[in-house]
């Protein structure tokens, strides 16, 4: 196998490293041959995927992970053609309907259909329904919700659904209610050291414990990432030291550079450079809410206490207004503006205490 | 009023035409009894009616009694009005049996109801069309009279009027009313209509006005040749068909007793038609809200008598005395009497008695009247109508020009001016536009630099057009072109420029077959700057016979049409190839493609085909190839559009001469107007003509036809003021993107009063333009709310607000801030946020309502950043280019994901794929490599080099050599998407050298070729192959493993391994020797060694290893 990531994933909910009692309880629920649906939910990197095919491992046995990928195409009812991928094996589809942008009522409804009307031929041997899982469910448009929520009930006897999204504040209720949710905290900081010094082991490498530390900070408990980072760490420089390079994601660099010069000056040549940041940032395909998450995160950490609480609300309304936008550039540089005008007044006012 | 009680039956089909009845003496008395009878109140009314007619007979009035009364008609006449319409109120429709009546008064009388019933007839087509009105107007009537009643009539007559009422309850009115000249009564007729304008209720007041437009319209274009009586017939009509109903529970009421006289009805026609148009004029005046046009024509009506239409026949007035007669208004309903109630708009209700008339005294003064014309008319009678007719015509003419040009009507006299005018009008029907076009070079208004290239360009052609004929440039008819040009290629020295770039073109040497560089030349620019006439009178003036043809009219003998490419070739041809046959002047064709900016694009590929084609035709250089195709093009083509951006014009603009007009030099125009319009007779001061320049934005076109116009309406001057309140000449200007940026970025130049260019604009705030020193202080009134408005429909009208939000959005930050902190970017930014909210909403919800609200955002920003200096304006770029480069990161992405295998692409999508994978992974992928042989590797290097390939695999990575611009190779990744995870600012990452990316890429082209094998050799072996493969594994050891001891050990344990299985049967194996087996076993493994024995390749022989062994 290639990556690390990959290579030492555990297959089986027996053998996951973390959040042990959920994996019993998972598998407590196939055992009986039949579950509900099931929507997972949790931050990337926390081990959703692993689990839910863990959980399909348990219920097929290892056909599951024979996966081949299908090209679909589906027409929608104004005659557009909709091509989309889906990952299959013989008991499972896995498709990421928001692939489809626009259309992924219709892909929804269509998939949902073709995999829910053709039974299982041996019923004897094989369970008698397929697990269609949705990922991304929660850039979903409302329109795909509410047709989902009618699929579910109508196909139940043939097809599970497996929801998985990182929030289910974006699901609408009736699915919720419809779904037993399953979430997945993130591993923490012990747990994703073990996972490293345990994998290191496994490619006959010495990790130092100080390091499998600063790895799984830097890492932001995102067990994928923070195996990532061990691996190029490792393609650095062999022989670990503790106090070695971890090398990060360029765009949070850039991202803290940035914030960095939101503090440095705030002029509007300086807000003219930062929307240049930010458009660069945006064309690197970041999603905005995730620009103004960590840009948020490093102001806070650049400024004083007391400014925190309104930046954070700033940021807050500011990310509600991004979410019905549709141009993220002048939400973006909108929060940028406030936050220096708030900061820039802070500074003047606390100059002027200083005076007197 | 004398009515024949037996006529009820006839006077449906013969109403009596007399319009007099229409115009004011509605109101007649109703008595239904036989001639005699009459009624009493209203009987003044009655002698008025008859007297027109009777004077318009009599040739010589009674002087003294006109001049003796002279005072008194005034007081009388609006009472007389009055009663006569709250008669009218009572039913006045009798006048139809009347009608017959008259027949027996008199052989004079006998005339003229004959003539009327022979108009009557037709009459009754025209009153059914009436009926419909009828029943509002009747309302409207009543309120009139109650009108009449309350304002009264102008000063002279207020003590009249004050006794009025009195008279009307209690006793007959014993001042005889006064018996008016026929003048007076016309001029009353625009009193009254102008006392209806003043009327309080406007509805009725643009009802009556509008009716009575509306029919007398619709009688001229019913009647069309003899308009003149008929026209007059409506109001009577109307006023029958209103009272019908009256009429007959009159008549039931009344038995044999009858009222009313029928003389009424013979009021002169054309009084009428004066009336009525006079009313137009007073509507006019009405919806000006002018409530001095009332007192106005009162007035005129006591002064002006002399504008008695009836004066054209050379008679002075007739005017006699009326007859006593008794009247009698109750109050309440009389005991013993027939009687008419009779109710006022207010409420007031009065009964009229019903008398037989006793004394028959409209009998009686008719018949004295009827005798006079018999021994006093001086002229023959039929002399009389002649010329009555003559004289309404004229009048009905004037009235259809004045109901024209009706608006105009502005000072009291417009009517008067407007002949002239009208006449002359019609006489010149073309446009001044067209006659004052510019027919000669020097003529020519727009840039001389224009001219005189287009020009130069079309002389080019001279060589090829007119060279075989007349040797050289013979024929050059412009002198005035050429001194210019040599004065003009000395400047590009200095100036590097478009100039330059132009005079380059021009000075390009002519190509194989002595044509010029471009075949065709593109004159672009707005609207009427004189492109069309510029290529005309250039095309003219080179000695070119200008064929045009207009690109956006479907004709199919034109160029884009429907059947273009069949008939494009046979409408291209023959004007740029043959000269005019049929023209006596042999001239050469030019050919003037007009509008091509609407041509659709396969119109424009067809031209480019005929240009490009016979190019490559003449390379070929037959000539007899070339004339059977139809030959290359030798004639110019003129292309004129407005849009040069259009996209069906591209591939055009490429090959052509492009021109783009610059703006007509205002004060240039300015002068040429005032030409015009001196010429026209026009006075325009020079101040007012760079308005008006101003305003159409230099468009000859529009400033021409605006003269024209004003001229048309009967202004004879022209003013700074009126072209600024005029809403003439306004264009649906579409501003170019950058002026509106920097208009809205820019505070105006000095209060620049920009009155007429908004239609936003309040009516107040024209006001208050209008008269400026009233106001004194409109420059700061303009600051605020005039910019705003001037933004907002500069916003508005510029349909792009997408557009200009980006540009604002893109310039706002270069704008000089004001307050240092940060508080207007904040705001400016909130605004964006919010359009973009509403834009989400609009396009999202197709809550299109709220687009409404978009237009605001410049207006926002330019009260925040306007600032006096000029900005530095960008057109906004970036949005669409961070939309480029976003879409293509994101297809990078998605070319990486559709081939990454399915387990690993199950975990990662596009999203986590950029937030935690992309980076890292890169960094994963190039580790360190020794740059020596793979075969030196250690083999932990060797399984890093293994792991690094299948991972490069699994994410589909790969690397491609590339050759640079410089000529060197490179690898590089492929998809490339380095791009999507690398930021330009931060340290650059390490890369792989070339060497390593080679060695990569050939492992992983190799690895590649394994995986496809082994799928395939699974596929071949199907079941077998599997556990083939199982088998195969254990037993393909990596090369480094492969010595010859190992193969040698495994040998002997595998020979160990079969031993103990084959040991029940005694085979030959175990008889073999070891050696023999092992040398089998090193014999056949992969590894095998070749010794060339020997120095050279010369003596080379194959040696094995069983041999050695």
């Amino acid at each position: 196998m290639s990556l690390w990531a990959d290579k030492h994933r555990p297959g089986a909910l027996a053998r996951l490293d973390f959040h042990r009692e959920q994996a019993a309880r998972l598998r407590n629920l196939v055992q009986c041959g039949d579950f509900p649906h099931l929507l997972v939910y949790g931050p990337s990197g926390a081990g959703k995927k692993t689990r839910i095919m863990c959980l399909l491992r348990e219920l097929y046995g290892p056909g599951v992970e024979k996966l081949r990928i299908e090209h679909q195409s589906i027409t929608a009812p104004s005659k557009k053609k909709i091509e989309i991928s889906t990952i299959a094996s013989n008991y499972h589809l896995e498709v990421n309907p928001s692939d489809a942008g626009n259309n992924d009522r219709v892909v929804i409804q269509e998939l949902l259909k073709t995999v829910a009307q053709s039974q299982q031929l041996e019923t004897s041997t094989q369970r008698d329904f397929k697990v269609v899982l949705l990922t991304e469910v929660d850039k979903l448009t409302k329109d795909a919700q509410h047709a989902l929520r009618r699929t579910m009930e109508k196909y139940m006897a043939t097809c599970r659904l497996i929801l998985c999204c990182n929030s289910m504040s974006k699901i609408i209720g009736p699915i919720q209610s419809r779904c037993l949710a399953v979430r997945v905290p993130a591993p923490s900081i012990e747990d994703i050291c073990h996972v490293l010094s345990s994998v290191c082991k496994k490619e006959g490498l010495t990790l130092p414990h100080e390091l499998a530390q600063r790895i799984a900070e830097k890492s932001g408990r995102n067990l994928r990432k923070a195996l990532l980072m061990c691996e190029s760490c490792r393609v650095q420089q062999y022989p670990f030291t503790a106090d070695q390079d971890i090398p990060e994601m360029d765009w949070e660099v850039y991202l803290r550079e940035t914030a960095d010069a939101i503090v440095g000056q705030q002029t509007p040549q300086r807000l003219l450079e930062v929307r240049g940041r930010l458009y660069e940032l945006l064309t690197h395909c970041i999603p905005p809410e995730i620009v103004m998450k960590v840009l948020l995160t490093e102001l806070l950490n650049n400024c004083d206490g007391q400014l925190k609480g309104e930046v954070a609300q700033m940021a807050a309304f500011y990310e509600h207004r991004l979410q019905l936008g549709s141009k993220a550039i002048y939400h973006l540089e909108a929060f940028v503006a406030k936050f220096m005008a708030i900061y820039k007044k802070f500074m003047e006012d606390g100059l002027d205490d200083m005076m007197f | 009023m004398q009515v024949l009680s037996g006529s009820g039956a006839t006077a449906a089909l013969q109403p009596p035409p007399c319009p007099w009845l229409a115009a004011g003496l509605r109101h007649c008395p109703v008595s239904r009894d036989a001639p005699a009878s009459r009624v009493d109140g209203p009987s003044p009314s009655r002698c008025h009616s008859r007297r027109p007619r009777s004077r318009a007979v009599l040739p010589l009035p009674i002087p003294t009694a006109g001049i003796g009364l002279a005072p008194l008609p005034t007081a009388a006449a609006p009472r007389s009005r009055q009663l006569r319409r709250r008669a009218r109120d009572r039913g006045g429709g009798d006048r139809e049996r009347g009608a017959g009546t008259r027949t027996a008064e008199g052989s004079r009388d006998r005339v003229e109801v004959t003539r009327d019933r022979a108009e009557g007839t037709q009459d009754t087509a025209e009153r059914s069309r009436y009926r419909a009105e009828g029943t509002q107007d009747r309302a409207e009537v009543i309120r009139h009279t109650a009108e009449r009643t309350r304002h009264g009539p102008a000063p002279p007559g207020p003590a009249a009027l004050q006794r009025l009422p009195v008279a009307l309850t209690s006793r007959p009115i014993s001042a005889a009313p006064a018996p008016r000249p026929t003048a007076r009564r016309v001029q009353s007729a625009p009193a009254r209509s102008a006392s209806r304008a003043s009327a309080a209720n406007q509805r009725a007041l643009l009802g009556a006005a509008a009716g009575g437009r509306r029919r007398e319209e619709r009688w001229r274009g019913a009647r069309g040749a003899r308009p003149m009586r008929g026209a007059l017939r409506p109001g009577e009509d109307e006023f029958y068909e209103r009272f019908a109903d009256e009429l007959e529970v009159l008549a039931e009421l009344g038995g044999g007793r009858c009222c009313g006289t029928g003389t009424a009805r013979h009021r002169p026609p054309h009084a009428d038609r004066r009336r009525r148009r006079e009313g137009v004029c007073g509507r006019d005046r009405a919806l000006r809200g002018r409530t001095r046009g009332r007192a106005l024509s009162l007035l005129k009506e006591l002064v002006f008598p002399s504008s008695n239409p009836m004066e054209v026949s050379g008679m002075s007035p007739l005017q006699t005395t009326p007859p006593l007669e008794k009247k009698r208004v109750l109050r309440r309903p009389p005991i013993l009497e027939d009687y008419i109630n009779v109710t006022s708009s207010e409420g007031t209700r009065v009964f009229l008695v019903l008398r037989d008339d006793l004394s028959r005294t409209g009998v009686e003064v008719r018949r004295a009247l009827e005798v006079g014309p018999l021994h006093l008319l001086g002229v023959p009678f039929s002399y009389l109508k002649e010329q009555v007719d003559a004289e309404r015509r004229r009048q009905v003419l004037e009235a259809s020009h004045c109901l024209e040009s009706e608006p105009s009507a502005e000072s009291p006299d417009a009517s008067m001016d407007m002949d002239p005018a009208a006449q002359e009008e019609s006489t010149s029907h073309c446009l001044w536009v067209d006659k004052f076009m510019p027919r000669r070079y020097m003529e020519l208004l727009s840039d001389d630099y224009t001219n005189r290239c287009l020009l130069k360009w079309l002389k080019l052609w001279d060589t090829v057009v007119f060279g075989k004929d007349k040797s050289g440039k013979k024929p050059k008819p412009g002198p005035t072109a050429h001194p210019p040009f040599s004065h003009h290629k000395e400047h590009p020295n200095k100036w590097k420029t478009k100039v330059q770039l132009t005079e380059e073109l021009l000075e390009a040497e002519l190509d194989q077959h002595k044509r010029p560089k471009y075949k065709v030349a593109l004159l672009c620019g707005p609207p009427g700057l004189g492109k069309t006439t510029l290529a005309h009178v250039i095309a003219r003036h080179a000695g070119y016979n200008a064929v045009e043809m207009n690109a956006s009219v479907p004709v199919p003998k034109v160029f884009p049409c429907r059947t273009l490419r069949e008939c494009s070739g046979p409408a291209l041809k023959p004007h740029t190839q043959m000269k005019s046959v049929l023209g006596s002047h042999e001239r050469p064709n030019c050919l003037i493609i007009d509008e091509i900016d609407g041509a659709p694009a396969a119109s424009i590929n067809v031209l480019l085909g005929i240009i490009q084609r016979k190019d490559a035709e003449g390379e070929a250089g037959t000539g007899r190839r070339r004339r059977r195709e139809g030959g290359i093009l030798l004639r110019p083509i003129i292309c004129i559009c407005n849009d040069q951006y259009v996209p069906a014009l591209r591939p055009l603009r490429q090959q052509s001469f492009l021109l783009s007009f610059p703006r007509t030099a205002p004060s240039r125009l300015a002068q040429r107007l005032s030409e015009i319009a001196l010429r026209q007779g026009m006075r325009a001061g020079t101040g007012a003509l760079l308005a008006l320049c101003e305003k159409t934005d230099s468009d000859i076109r529009s400033c021409i036809n605006t003269l024209q116009f004003l001229h048309s309406r009967g202004q004879k001057e022209l003013s700074v003021e009126m072209v600024q309140t005029m809403r003439v000449g306004l264009k649906d200007q579409n501003k170019g993107l950058f002026s509106i940026w920097q208009e809205i970025f820019q505070l105006p130049r000095g209060p620049k009063p920009r009155v007429g260019t908004d239609p936003l604009l309040p009516a107040q705030l024209l006001a208050g333009d209008e008269d400026l020193p009233h106001l004194g202080t409109s420059g700061s009134f303009s600051s605020s709310s005039q910019r705003f408005q001037h933004i907002l429909q500069l916003s508005v009208s510029s349909g792009e607000q997408d557009k200009l939000a980006q540009g604002l959005f893109e310039n706002f930050l270069q704008a000089r801030v004001r307050d240092s902190s940060l508080g207007s970017v904040c705001l400016a930014l909130e605004w964006l946020c919010f359009s973009d909210l509403l834009g989400r909403a609009v396009l999202h919800g197709q809550s299109f309502q709220l687009l409404r609200y978009l237009p605001f955002l410049p207006v926002a920003f330019h009260l925040l950043f306007a600032a006096n200096t000029a900005p530095r304006l960008a057109y906004p770029s970036s949005q669409p280019e961070a939309q480029a480069r976003l879409t293509h990161a994101q297809n990078l992405l998605l070319a990486m994901v559709s081939g990454i295998a399915p387990s690993a692409r199950s975990r990662v999508g596009q999203r986590e794929l950029v937030l935690d994978v992309l980076c890292l992974l890169l960094d994963i992928i190039t580790p360190k490599l020794r740059p020596v042989n793979t075969q030196l590797y250690s083999q932990r290097e060797k399984q890093q080099l293994a792991q690094l390939v299948s991972t490069m695999l699994t994410y589909n990575l790969t690397y491609l050599q590339e050759r640079l611009p410089e000529g060197q190779y490179a690898f590089k990744l492929d998809p490339n998407v380095e791009t999507v995870c690398r930021f330009p600012e931060l340290p650059a990452r390490r890369q792989l050298s070339y060497q390593a990316k080679q060695l990569i890429a050939r492992e992983l082209e190799l690895e590649r070729m394994r995986r496809a094998e082994a799928v395939l050799q699974a596929r071949n072996g199907g079941q077998v192959g599997s556990p083939e493969g199982r088998e195969l594994e254990p037993a393909e050891t990596p090369n480094h493993r492969q010595r010859l001891e190992h193969i040698v050990r495994r040998a002997a344990v595998q020979d160990k391994v079969r031993a103990p299985i084959s040991a029940p049967i005694p085979t030959p194996i175990p008889t073999k020797s070891l050696e023999l087996q092992l040398g089998k076993a090193v014999g056949k493994s992969d590894v095998w060694f070749r010794f060339n024995e020997g120095f050279s390749n010369a003596v080379r022989r194959n040696l094995y290893i069983r041999d050695l062994l």
